[in-house]
């Protein structure tokens, strides 16, 4: 840090865009459009269905944390509703275990004798639970943690069955940082890296694996799915939505309407945005408190950006706070000097949307470190409890009759980047 | 946890929060704070905010992995007192204003990575 603060402020200021003349994202990326979007994406059954067939059935889509199973025989069960087969049927299950080699492997949650479901788990919760074999509760056929069949009861009563050609349905599974995904498409046309890159290469050396989840949260709402990630992906409605929350503390007189200080778009539809804090922010005190002692859920204070987060802040931005990685179609990944956040949408018709929340710190050294992480966590919490109020009225705006296209600013580039690519996929 | 064990010596002040705001994960927690008045949050985290040094000093004696039962409620207190800051020090209502319902934010949050002995 400088000597002298207000210097060092005025300095990192001098480094800001300059919004007032600059349209800093549409001159980055000159090829981008620019014009009103229509709203069918959002509210057409039609596109929905293309949706789930050329994008959710063809993209590796993230399931969980491999901090979730760490043991041999540890397995949660995954619904994904936007894969189910036929329009209005049921949603498929997964299974998604650490085998008895600490293997991370995905499987139908599907009985191959006469199809029932293996493993009967709530899949909105963070649960995980550990055993030696999957044993389906309705005749009692007996999986290995590789998915092989093991034992089927009464077996000499069966005509020709080889037990090597009825093991459990594995479906592709592929395990980034801990971040385990899993692809539907029996024949993935990318690789889950070419799938995240640029992500992947930039948070190489973020420390995910010495993260711990201290909270997570979910919300089914009534609104299609890339209206929910919006909410979360740009900084104009943080004035408003976020007035009770974080009153002051993105929205200083540097940047009242919380323009993000750089946006950047990937080819696939991945994009970032990074975030800054007001310098003129003076948190109260119990965040003052925390913010002597470790982290909350941006980093605040300066330009630092700790050596030991690498990735974070990728354009050196001033001010830096956190930033919003776009992981094509479905997730969220924000780094922050301290952790990260994410979220998660799932869609499960063309308006209802399951939302799933978290944020993780590095894991607790010390009994206190909890305090400290606590304090973050919740405001985050809370935070988000602003952001998804004014999902479900959206939807109805949209499927009013009163709005045929969206108007989208050049700060809300990243929403857009999403609709198109989503565009590119369903119409190819 | 029940309010018969008492909390850490030199914590005598906190002890009549102990029985009912000393709860072992973020669900609790967040319950238990939208139902109070903000007479008690002030009263709860005015009591508690001075003393976060003096409980973290305490609470690091001992690993997560095994603390003492007086040192875990101490630890939940502290943590409580994180979940009712942000509407102690700058909502001034006990829960988020112009929010989703409550009841349909589910916390999932496993229960505190907290082991007593």
């Amino acid at each position: 840090m400088s000597a002298n603060p207000e210097a060092a402020k005025h300095a990192e200021a001098t480094r800001l865009p300059d919004w007032e003349h600059r349209r800093i994202v549409s001159e980055r990326y000159p090829d981008a459009d620019t014009g009103p979007l229509s709203i069918e994406p959002y509210v057409s059954e039609t596109f929905f269905e293309r949706e789930r067939e050329k994008v959710f059935k063809k993209t590796w889509l993230y399931v969980g944390r491999a901090e979730r199973i760490p043991e041999p025989g540890d397995y949660f069960v995954q619904v994904i509703e936007a894969v189910r087969t036929q329009k209005d049927g049921t949603s498929p299950s997964f299974i998604i275990c650490r085998d008895r080699h600490g293997g991370i492997r995905a499987f139908y949650n599907t009985c191959q004798h006469r199809g029932t479901t293996v493993c009967w788990q709530d899949h909105e919760t963070w649960n995980a639970e550990n055993t030696r074999y999957f044993r389906c509760r309705f005749h009692g056929w007996v999986y290995d943690t590789d998915g092989s069949l093991r034992s089927v009861p009464d077996e000499n009563q069966f005509f020709d069955l080889n037990k090597a050609e009825r093991g459990l349905k594995p479906v592709h599974c592929a395990v980034w940082k801990d971040f385990i995904f899993i692809n539907v498409d029996p024949a993935p046309e990318q690789t889950l890296l070419e799938q995240i890159e640029p992500h992947a290469e930039l948070l190489e050396r973020f420390p995910f694996e010495r993260m711990h989840k201290r909270g997570i949260w979910t919300a089914t709402v009534d609104v299609n799915w890339k209206v929910a990630i919006d909410a979360f992906q740009e900084g104009y409605h943080v004035s408003t939505v976020h007035a009770a929350t974080l009153p002051e503390a993105f929205c200083g007189p540097l940047n009242p309407f919380c323009r993000p200080t750089s946006i950047r778009l990937f080819p696939g539809g991945n994009r970032s945005v990074t975030f800054m804090v007001s310098p003129d922010f003076e948190p109260p005190a119990a965040e003052q408190w925390v913010r002597r002692r470790g982290s909350s859920w941006y980093a605040a204070g300066g330009a630092e950006t700790d050596a030991a987060f690498p990735g974070v802040n990728p354009d050196n931005d001033p001010f830096y706070a956190f930033d919003c990685h776009g992981f094509f179609p479905n997730m969220l990944v924000d780094p922050f000097v301290g952790g990260f956040y994410g979220h998660e949408f799932w869609p499960i018709t063309v308006r209802k949307t399951r939302w799933i929340g978290s944020i993780n710190f590095l894991a607790p050294e010390k009994p206190s470190d909890l305090i400290v992480q606590e304090h973050g966590k919740i405001l985050l919490r809370d935070a988000f409890r602003e952001d998804t109020v004014t999902l479900d009225s959206t939807q109805i705006g949209l499927e009013s009759g009163a709005i045929e296209s969206t108007m989208l600013c050049d700060l809300e580039m990243a929403p857009r980047h999403l609709y198109n690519a989503v565009q590119e996929m369903v119409n190819r | 946890m029940t309010g018969e064990t008492p909390l850490p010596a030199g914590f005598e002040e906190l002890e009549r929060f102990a029985a009912t705001w000393a709860l072992p994960s973020e669900g609790a927690r967040n319950r238990f704070r939208v139902a109070r008045t903000m007479a008690e949050i002030d009263d709860f985290c005015s009591a508690v905010f001075p003393r976060l040094d003096d409980i973290c000093d305490h609470v690091d004696r001992y690993p997560l992995e095994a603390m003492p039962l007086p040192a875990a409620r101490l630890l939940q207190l502290a943590l409580m007192f994180m979940e009712a800051s942000p509407a102690f020090e700058v909502y001034r209502q006990p829960d988020v204003p112009n929010a989703i319902a409550h009841d349909r934010l589910r916390i999932v949050t496993p229960d505190d990575p907290i082991k007593v002995v």
